[in-house]
């Protein structure tokens, strides 16, 4: 597969073909990203375009030091709290869950109606519950849970040691277990 | 809580993210067995993990691509100095991105090209040819029905009508010297009313003030 790197050499040279692959490549983990922070299918949606237009636009501030997913990551972090401060998006992470975001199936196959309202109702309180975090335990916890990223890699992208990625961890689930006892 | 249960307390999310070294495992799997305190606190722990680790994977929607593809077609599109067909494609973009039409940026394109060739058209014609409308007409009613200039090159004639009726006999000296205009043949200072309508001339690109508003004459 021909590294992200590449890509951006042809978009930054004004290829806008090569950007889309970029996109293809990083548009779903983008939005993922951005519905935990967020909280919401809408602003999601939102934060990934804007996370794009902003990487187009600052393409040649990438100065291949690091891997682009990290540099990608950093403006999308960005780009979600400039969203978080606005108050509309805040208010609406607590009351309004997307009904219509597909999720990808789980593991177990089949599921009846009720296991489907139950995890929705449960991926509810779970998001309720992650939307209270503090920005910085937030920002760790669905990097390390939702991104799969390592300790080093997290500690890159939020420009901070790695003990401190793994202290925000901890602090991040300690704050967490109360409000899922009853998970 | 004993000591030894605080500093399994501290360890236990490393613990179960399996980030600890194998004697400090060893040392909290070993407690673990025999401390019922640090058990419970090890289960919520894990079943907080286990949630998080199986949150569902939200999708975007299908053309979340798309889009962003479009609004990067118009980011570049918005700079200093756009040229006017990118100004009408920008225009298509955003009609068709509302309309949400999705036709490819290639019909855009050709859609703005057909526009643009209309518009070059129209300039083309209002250039170049002469125009069918009515002669241009002073704001005292002086209707300029021929302008051209002269055979020396210094004077445009200018014969004017008063709007009232096509009689000469309105058209004073006093308005016409008033006018800073002459004539030609030249009348002199004759004062009285014309007795057959005169050729006006001026000079070329100068101006006069007349009943009250400048007129230039090119």
């Amino acid at each position: 597969m021909i590294p992200d790197e590449l890509w951006v050499k042809k978009a930054v040279e004004g290829d806008l073909s090569a950007f889309d692959e970029i996109v293809n490549r990083h548009h779903s983990k983008i939005y993922r990203l951005a519905y935990r922070l967020l909280g919401n299918a809408e602003d999601a949606d939102d934060a990934t375009q804007e996370t794009f237009i902003e990487a187009y636009k600052s393409l040649k501030s990438f100065k291949y030091k690091s891997k682009f997913s990290t540099w990608l990551y950093r403006v999308a972090l960005n780009t979600c709290h400039q969203q978080i401060r606005k108050a509309e998006s805040r208010k609406r992470t607590l009351t309004a869950f997307a009904d219509n975001v597909k999720f990808l199936d789980s593991k177990n196959g089949i599921e009846t109606p009720d296991s489907v309202v139950l995890k929705k109702e449960q991926e509810r309180f779970l998001q309720a519950a992650i939307d209270r975090l503090p920005e910085k335990q937030r920002e760790v916890i669905v990097l390390f849970y939702v991104q799969n990223l390592k300790y080093r890699e997290i500690a890159e992208i939020l420009g901070c040691p790695e003990g401190t990625v793994a202290s925000r961890l901890n602090t991040a689930i300690r704050n967490l277990k109360p409000k899922l006892k009853d998970l | 809580m004993n000591l030894n249960c605080q500093k399994i307390d501290n360890r236990l999310v490393h613990f179960l993210n399996g980030e600890l070294p194998p004697p400090e495992h060893n040392f909290v799997d070993n407690h673990l067995v025999d401390c019922t305190v640090c058990q419970s606190e090890y289960e919520q722990l894990n079943n907080t993990m286990a949630a998080l680790r199986h949150l569902p994977q939200p999708e975007p929607t299908a053309d979340l691509v798309w889009r962003i593809r479009s609004r990067l077609e118009e980011q570049q599109h918005i700079e200093p100095n756009m040229p006017l067909f990118d100004l009408i494609t920008l225009i298509f973009s955003k009609i068709t991105t509302a309309l949400k039409l999705g036709p490819r940026p290639v019909h855009i394109n050709y859609a703005a090209l057909f526009c643009y060739l209309i518009l070059a058209i129209f300039l083309i014609k209002l250039t170049f040819l002469p125009s069918s409308s009515s002669p241009p007409q002073t704001e005292d009613g002086f209707t300029v029905n021929h302008v051209a200039p002269n055979q020396s090159n210094k004077y445009v004639t200018v014969n004017p009508i008063s709007p009232n009726q096509a009689n000469r006999d309105d058209i004073t000296w006093a308005q016409v010297k008033m006018a800073g205009l002459r004539t030609s043949p030249d009348l002199g200072d004759k004062n009285s009313i014309f007795s057959e309508r005169p050729t006006i001339l001026r000079p070329i690109g100068s101006q006069v003030l007349h009943g009250g508003s400048w007129y230039e004459f090119k």
